[in-house]
């Protein structure tokens, strides 16, 4: 009855453990293409403006926040790179009230010519 | 002094008789046995169970990043002049009307005969179960003799996603800054910049929604196989930054991942994008940050 038990605990752990895996990974593969929308709708707007932007929680769970700043680049010349934008991308699984559990980070460098 | 071997004999008999199990030591060990079976079993048919429902989530997850990766790759490629009209007749309950493309390179397509195709209808019909829908598309080539019905013949189609309990389209218009459920061409000649699409499966409580951007300035990708390809190439980087701050002494940015910068009027360039997890972020530029 003891080897038994054992063995079944065992097996019952290494089960949840793969369930709780396969669940992480479908988790992370929502939040991705969150990310992605996000990146997509804040990256492309006609005219940047250093803002932080918040979206709406999805049917998921996920809640996404997206920011523009202005960033001065330069090459190797010293020679500034201007309208050049950093736009960064979060996104997380709401757990709670205050959890954030999975946060995911994309970002990106934008050169928009028309934003002031 | 004897021994009866009748007395002998019962001995023997007792001692048989109290060596053996009784029938509730039996029938215990039985129930035992049958617990040690019944919980060995609810433990495979546990793990297969597990098994099957991963497989399944696992292979419509990777649908889903497949299907919403071809549509990404798709409308972020679409060169200018194309024309997009949605919902201009009449829908299915639940369906935001079908979606016709013109112009541009077809996407899902399997043979050569479909991607010479000239435009691409994305129609959502009644499915197979009731109450349900399917997003099929439809590869379509213009007739040389266009008829007061129709200006397609449809070459192919193809089930995109099934088992549908609502599949709708939304678009923005940069000039209104408003989201629209239809689109017409012969009002609004320019593309939307933005698609989104919302849907819903029967099966699956979870509401979908993915939001794509549409590039509607690229010059064909075709330019770019011909001899003049390099120059091209050079003047339209000079072109993209010497209107915008640079002098004339300067040189071109060095970047470390610079689109193919094939412009026809200013838009927003992605140069680098990164993804980290919590905490972390990748550098992964060769430029200095001030």
């Amino acid at each position: 009855m003891a080897l038994f038990s054992i063995v079944a605990v065992g097996m019952t752990r290494a089960l949840d453990q793969i369930a709780q895996t396969t669940k992480s990974s479908r988790q992370e593969a929502q939040v991705l293409r969150v990310l992605e929308s996000v990146l997509a709708e804040v990256a492309h707007q006609p005219e940047l403006k250093p803002r932080t932007i918040s979206f709406p929680k999805t049917s998921d769970g996920i809640d996404a926040s997206a920011s523009i700043e202005k960033v001065r680049l330069f090459t190797q010349d010293k020679a500034e790179l201007d309208k050049m934008f950093l736009i960064r991308a979060e996104a997380w699984l709401a757990d709670g009230a205050s959890k954030r559990q999975l946060k995911r980070q994309m970002e990106t460098y934008v050169y928009s010519p028309s934003s002031p | 002094m004897c021994i009866h071997p009748h007395h002998l004999r019962f001995r023997n008999q007792e001692s048989k008789i109290r060596n053996a199990f009784t029938l509730i030591e039996v029938l215990l060990a039985m129930g035992v046995i049958g617990l040690l079976i019944g919980g060995v079993y609810g433990l495979a048919n546990g793990s297969i169970q597990l098994g099957v429902s991963m497989n399944q989530s696992r292979i419509s997850e990777t649908r889903l990043t497949n299907f919403t990766a071809a549509w990404r790759d798709y409308l972020e490629n679409l060169p200018p002049g194309i024309r997009l009209s949605c919902g201009l007749e009449k829908a299915k309950r639940g369906a935001g009307g079908n979606l016709l493309i013109e112009g541009g390179q077809v996407p899902f397509v399997w043979t050569r005969a479909v991607r010479l195709a000239d435009a691409v209808e994305f129609a959502v019909v009644r499915g197979q179960e009731t109450g349900s829908l399917k997003l099929n598309v439809r590869h379509l080539k213009r007739l040389e003799k266009p008829n007061a019905f129709d200006a397609y013949s449809q070459i192919a189609e193809l089930t995109l996603l099934d088992g549908l309990k609502e599949f709708r389209w939304e678009f923005y218009d940069t000039e209104k800054k408003r989201w629209f459920a239809t689109w017409d061409s012969t009002k609004r000649p320019a593309p939307p910049l933005y698609l989104k699409l919302h849907f819903e499966f029967l099966k699956d409580p979870r509401e979908y929604e993915f939001t794509y951007w549409i590039a509607n300035d690229l010059v064909p990708r075709t330019a770019r196989l011909g001899p003049l390809a390099p120059a091209v190439h050079v003047a339209n980087t000079h072109d993209l930054f010497r209107g915008e701050g640079w002098g004339e002494g300067n040189t071109l940015p060095q970047f470390a991942a610079v689109p193919t910068p094939h412009l026809t009027s200013p838009r927003n360039i992605p140069i680098v994008s990164s993804i980290s997890s919590c905490g972390e972020r990748d550098q992964a530029s060769a430029m200095t940050k001030a």
